[in-house]
């Protein structure tokens, strides 16, 4: 009130003093994102910056999203995620967007079992799925990323993925008229950083939710689930199956990380334990979650296996004995002795967790 | 709006004639035996109370992953897992009254910053007892209730098996011979199977020795306890989330010689 005051007083002043010359008009309101300083006379047009904010509606059973406070969820902010996550600008020869390798129609992973880089190279893990991340508390196979934001940092200079460098990244979004409107809408930004090209494509990896698969609807009493599915939900839930206590609660995973009894040691990957330098974490990989485990063969950090029924053999079967194998894997060696109609059932309830949704809208 | 604070003022000069103002609460260091109306100035000393969880086996403090310790049948046994939740740990005096210090504790070893709590709202050390329920009792331990804390959703205890949450997480190696073969696993998970409640409260007496305001209270488990005294249990690579009976003995050898408490002196 103050400052619009005093611009009056300072535009009356110029005005009286330099009447000859016709009086610059435009937004005299420094709060604006159009102030002109050279203004004396308000022409009504003054443009502010304000963003809507995008609620994230959390899903029973689901604890609280816990959003960074410096990147507060906003719908332009999540648009323009979205429309990062699928712009192959953000790789050295544009030919490689996030979406190729977490591919939609397979809840963002990769249905091949290792990725191809923009110079044909492979990687030797499996791209995750990106379903309910937001409640993740780090992030890749091995845990080297504590948030989204800083996730999407690494793939865009990886030499094996998008090996683009973020200066060369910068310059090419900086001369897009399109990007430059859309990070002043959704930032107030004049000049495009990194920083705020991962804070919007992590804002949109937050907002991919998937709570509206047939079992969420049985839990919701809508629906009703066959027999051998319910057969295979009370297998999961027991410690025959004992699939619940790093694939439990609503979200289908703990947060954790496991040695599964995949390999004997000595481990070609040392997953966790490759971050941590402690070697009583190799061969740990961070829990999937098992939301649209139908749609994301192969399975394992690896991609090892490519049939659910695979995966639940291996589990049968009791893997392999290590150092470091958990000891949630009790039968180890023996297995869960499921018969043959039990892994089936297993398998039919694994696939009431698919939200075709999320997949398709 | 002026109104209402003239009135207010009014009052407060009316009461201030009839009252002696002051701090009117007998634990405070200011006081006053002479006012009837207390005006907020009370002092107090804030003491901080240091709770330690601790773990032992055989009385020494527990070395995770060591495949070295023996059980009563002579078999190794380790401790890889030690998760566990102490719930409604209160303080008590001679006069019957109590404070409520933690009103739910989730202790995992792996993790130093869950095995000491300083409580700092604390305003005298009168107290001659301390409880606690090991585990979450019935009207705690509901499906969904916990859902921000961090032993969600680990300790998530499947509705199927009674809904809830754990209460231990006990897990480790054992190995009759260990020369010969690999070891195999023991799942210690203890909870409300079937919906029934097996948590168990304990009460121990303390003496608060205080040290610039500080006191400290170590509350322990002696893990070897969990498979003797007097129920004798065995390692065993099965589940026992859903054996009523042997949750029935892990709580009953709980409630006898697993904890203790002691304050430093």
């Amino acid at each position: 009130m103050i400052n619009r005051g005093i611009l009056i007083i300072f535009a009356l002043l110029t005005f009286a003093c330099e009447q000859d010359l016709a009086p610059i008009s435009g937004c005299t309101d420094e709060n604006a994102t159009n102030f002109n300083p050279n203004a004396v006379t308000d022409n009504s047009n003054c443009i502010y910056f304000s963003t809507t904010p995008y609620t994230i509606e959390i899903p029973y059973g689901f604890p609280n999203m816990i959003i960074p406070q410096n990147n507060p969820m906003t719908v332009e902010g999540v648009n323009l995620g979205e429309k990062l996550f699928n712009d192959p600008i953000l790789s050295a020869d544009n030919s490689l967007a996030c979406i190729n390798c977490h591919d939609k129609s397979s809840s963002f992973s990769d249905p091949n079992q290792y990725s191809t880089g923009i110079d044909n190279i492979q990687g030797t893990r499996n791209a995750s799925a990106l379903v309910n991340i937001g409640w993740n508390s780090s992030f890749n196979w091995d845990g080297s990323a504590q948030s989204l934001e800083e996730q999407a940092f690494e793939p865009v200079t990886n030499p094996i993925e998008m090996h683009d460098k973020w200066q060369n990244v910068e310059n090419k979004i900086n001369t897009n008229l399109e990007y430059k409107d859309l990070f002043l809408k959704a930032f107030n930004i004049d000049y495009i950083d990194s920083n705020h090209i991962v804070m919007a494509i992590a804002q949109f990896e937050r907002t991919l939710i998937s709570s509206d698969s047939k079992f969420d609807r049985y839990i919701r009493g809508e629906e009703q689930l066959t027999p051998s599915e319910l057969s295979g939900y009370a297998i999961f839930n027991s410690e025959k199956g004992d699939c619940f206590h790093c694939h439990g609660s609503q979200m289908f995973m703990d947060n954790r990380f496991h040695n599964n009894g995949l390999d004997i040691e000595p481990f070609t990957d040392l997953g966790l334990g490759y971050v941590s330098g402690n070697s009583n974490d190799n061969g740990k990989f961070r829990t999937p979650s098992l939301r649209n485990i139908e749609y994301t063969s192969p399975y394992m950090h690896d991609g090892r296996f490519i049939s659910l029924e695979e995966v639940v053999n291996h589990y049968n079967s009791g893997g392999n004995y290590s150092s470091t194998v958990d000891p949630l894997m009790k039968k180890i060696g023996i297995g869960l002795q499921l018969t043959n109609e039990e892994k089936q059932d297993l398998v039919s309830f694994l696939k009431t967790l698919s939200d075709e949704n999320f997949i398709t809208k | 709006m002026d109104k209402y604070i003239l009135i207010f003022l009014c009052t407060s000069l009316l009461f201030s004639c009839t009252k002696n103002e002051g701090c009117t609460d007998p634990v405070a260091n200011n006081f006053d035996v002479n006012a009837s109306l207390d005006d907020g100035s009370c002092d107090y000393n804030n003491y901080n109370i240091n709770l330690h969880f601790t773990q032992s086996i055989e009385s020494n403090p527990l070395i995770k992953d060591s495949l070295t310790y023996l059980n009563h049948s002579n078999i190794n046994y380790s401790v890889q897992t030690l998760r566990y939740i102490i719930s409604e740990i209160k303080l008590h005096k001679e006069d019957g009254t109590s404070k409520l210090i933690d009103s739910v504790q989730f202790i995992n070893i792996a993790d130093e910053s869950t095995k000491k709590v300083t409580i700092s709202d604390v305003t005298d050390l009168e107290y001659t007892s301390i409880s606690f329920t090991v585990g979450l009792n019935d009207s705690y331990n509901v499906t969904n209730l916990f859902l921000n804390e961090s032993f969600f959703p680990s300790f998530t205890w499947p509705e199927m098996l009674g809904g809830g949450y754990h209460y231990m997480q006990l897990e480790g190696e054992f190995q009759a011979d260990l020369a010969n073969g690999n070891p195999s696993f023991y799942n210690t998970h203890t909870g409300p199977t079937s919906g029934a409640d097996f948590s168990f409260n304990k009460t121990f007496p303390i003496e608060l020795y205080v040290i610039n305001n500080q006191t400290d209270i170590y509350i322990d488990m002696e893990i070897t306890n969990w498979y003797k005294n007097p129920e004798l249990i065995n390692y065993s690579s099965d589940g026992i989330m859903g054996n009523s009976s042997l949750q029935s003995k892990l709580k009953e050898n709980g409630e006898n010689d697993v904890f203790s408490v002691y304050s430093s002196e």
